[in-house]
C-alpha cells in the first residue's frame, strides 16, 4: 500500500470516527443534564468533583469541536482532518449552538418566577444546550457528507 | 440567475486514472471533501477550485460551470 493511500486511508478513518462519535457526545451531553437536576446541587465533596469533573468534560468537547480533534497526530494529518468542508459544518454548528444558547437563555429568564433554578442549574442548562447542540449538528454535517 | 456551482471533477478525476483518496491526499484535504464537491454538497473555496485545477491540469473554468 502506498504511503499516500494509507495517509489517506487514515485521516479517512478518522474523520469518520469522530463523525460516528460527535452526535453521540452531543446526545450524551443532554440526556447528562437530566442527571445533573435529578441529583440536584449539593454542598457534599463529591458534588464539587461532580462539577469539577463536568467542567473538564465541557472543556475537552469545547477542544474538540473547535480544533477538530486528532491532537495527537502530524501537522500534516491535522490540515488534512480539519479542512475547508470541516470548517464550513463547524461555522453552522457554532451557528446553530448560539441560536440554542439565545434561546435557552431567553427560556430561563422568562420562566424566572415559575421555576426555582439556582445560577448554577441555569449555566449548566444553557452551557448544554449551546454545545450539545453544537456538537450534535456538527457530527450530523459530517456524517452526511461521508455519504 | 444561476446560483449553483456545476463541476466536471468526477470525469477529469476517473480521467487522469486518479481515486478520491488520491485527489484528496495531492491537495491536502480529506477524501469526503473531493466527494461534496463532486456531489456539488460543498462550493469550495477559490483557492480549493484553483488546487484541483492544478492537480488534474485543467483550466478552472472548464473543471468549474454556472448551472442556469
Amino acid at each position: 500500500m502506498s504511503e499516500v493511500n494509507s495517509n489517506s486511508e487514515m485521516v479517512d478513518r478518522i474523520v469518520s470516527r469522530r463523525a460516528r462519535l460527535l452526535p453521540v457526545l452531543g446526545l450524551f451531553l443532554i440526556i447528562q443534564q437530566f442527571a445533573h437536576f435529578a441529583n440536584g446541587e449539593g454542598d457534599r465533596l463529591v458534588d464539587d468533583f461532580r462539577i469539577g469533573a463536568w467542567v473538564v468534560m465541557i472543556l475537552l468537547i469545547l477542544a474538540l469541536l473547535t480544533t477538530g480533534g486528532a491532537w495527537f497526530r502530524s501537522a500534516k494529518m491535522r490540515a488534512m482532518i480539519d479542512d475547508e468542508s470541516a470548517r464550513a459544518n463547524r461555522t453552522k454548528a457554532l451557528s446553530t449552538g448560539f441560536v440554542c444558547t439565545i434561546l435557552t437563555s431567553i427560556i430561563c429568564y422568562v420562566m424566572r418566577g415559575a421555576w426555582e433554578f439556582s445560577v448554577g442549574e441555569v449555566i449548566h442548562l444553557i452551557v448544554t444546550a449551546g454545545l450539545g447542540s453544537a456538537v450534535f449538528r456538527f457530527g450530523l454535517l459530517e456524517r452526511r457528507d461521508l455519504g | 440567475m444561476a446560483d449553483r456551482l456545476g463541476n466536471h471533477l468526477r470525469d477529469a478525476r476517473e480521467a487522469k486514472g486518479l481515486t478520491q483518496a488520491q485527489l484528496a491526499e495531492a491537495i491536502g484535504v480529506s477524501r469526503k471533501t473531493v466527494n461534496t464537491v463532486e456531489n456539488g454538497v460543498f462550493v469550495p473555496s477559490t483557492l480549493i477550485a484553483l488546487k484541483l485545477a492544478a492537480a488534474l491540469a485543467m483550466p478552472l473554468e472548464e473543471l468549474f460551470f454556472l448551472v442556469e
